[in-house]
């Protein structure tokens, strides 16, 4: 699987990295330190899953999912939003931009675990 | 080396025996010197001073009149270079954790490799002392199966030591958190910093930053927190929320 990891902090694309490597999804991880980095990637680049910080900056994440939402090349790439926004309104902003789930910081593999198989899940 | 008594003693009393006049004639030259001379020494006490400034320093000094905290007591600045560092260190750590994770993966792969060995030749052992329960074997034969419960530990220490090792990974996100619980600190400053420009004179403007984190989660709300995201996005998905 290809993942594209989207934070402004090198420690956090770092774990998450080895995270996704630990719960078995390290085939392919390509990494960005913002949504204009990442948009940039993805335009030569596909990927099957999309992990992105909310706080960045350059293009924070909600714009960048706005982007990639408005894309119709992106209509079946899932999002995962990884963030310490831990307000309702912010969760609920997210997911309308679309993103499809959310972890609030810090989170643990387990979680991430579930949360990919539940939008690789959604995906399907 | 400090005077003695005495020698304090003989000062005092040289002092004392000054005629008050000669006091007087000091104090009145004093008053008598050229006021000019005065404005001249205190011009070249300025000159020097200035020219000790560096130029961002005169710049300043000539905008506002006073002189600016040097870069190092700017608090964005060391805030921003607290939180560089911080990502820095923590990143070396990380490469160090993981250099154990890659060492603690090639002990266990060499456990595996030695392990088809052992298990054979303790098979082959139970086997000999079973039909040959009299022979001297017997005593290597428990030495033996000492080795297989010692490998089987450091089998388990291993994996103990990559649990730990995992763990101290997850917990190196606090790193990201308190860099944004800085950046909050920072936003606030910058509120102060249009204030008072004078003292939180910074690149603030010139660095891209990112949108200030409105909410972290402290450890004992977290499950509380995570229960509430699901409800969300299970209300989302069923279209409860608009």
């Amino acid at each position: 699987m290809r993942i594209i990891t989207v934070d402004d902090s090198s420690t956090m694309r770092r774990i998450i990295k080895n995270t996704l490597k630990r719960i078995g999804y390290g085939d392919e991880i390509v990494e960005a330190e913002n949504g204009k980095e990442a948009l940039g990637i993805l335009s030569n680049n596909e990927v099957d899953l999309i992990i992105t910080d909310w706080n960045m900056p350059v293009m924070d994440g909600l714009t960048f999912v706005k982007k990639i939402r408005a894309n119709s090349k992106f209509d079946d790439v899932p999002i995962i939003m990884v963030t310490t926004e831990a307000a309702k309104e912010d969760i609920i902003t997210a997911l309308k931009a679309g993103v499809n789930n959310y972890i609030v910081k810090p989170f643990t593999p387990q979680v991430l675990k579930e949360k990919i198989e539940a939008v690789m899940g959604l995906k399907d | 080396m400090a005077p003695d008594q005495s020698e304090i003693d003989a000062l005092l009393a040289e002092f004392s025996k000054k005629d008050s006049n000669e006091l007087d004639l000091v104090i009145e030259n004093y008053e008598e010197k050229d006021e000019s001379e005065i404005k001249e020494k205190a011009k070249e006490y300025k000159t020097n001073e200035d020219n000790s400034l560096s130029e961002g320093d005169f710049e300043s000094e000539r905008l506002r009149g006073e002189r600016l905290p040097p870069k190092e007591h700017k608090v964005i600045d060391r805030l921003d270079e607290i939180n560089k560092e911080s990502e820095e260190k923590v990143n070396k750590l990380f490469e160090k954790l993981e250099n154990i994770s890659t060492e603690v993966d090639e002990v266990e792969n060499l456990i595996e490799d030695i392990k088809p060995f052992v298990n054979k030749h303790k098979e082959f052992m139970d086997f000999f002392v079973e039909h040959f329960p009299k022979t001297s074997i017997k005593k290597n034969y428990e030495y033996f199966k000492n080795i297989v419960n010692i490998l089987n530990e450091i089998e388990d220490k291993v994996n103990s030591i990559r649990d730990d090792t995992f763990d101290a990974m997850d917990i190196l996100q606090f790193q990201d958190i308190t860099r944004q619980k800085i950046e909050r600190v920072i936003s606030v400053i910058k509120a102060l910093h249009d204030y008072l420009n004078n003292w939180f004179a910074s690149d603030y403007e010139s660095i891209p930053r990112a949108r200030v984190a409105h909410t972290i989660v402290n450890e004992e709300e977290k499950e509380e927190i995570d229960e509430e995201v699901e409800s969300i996005i299970k209300q989302m998905q069923r279209g409860e929320i608009k």
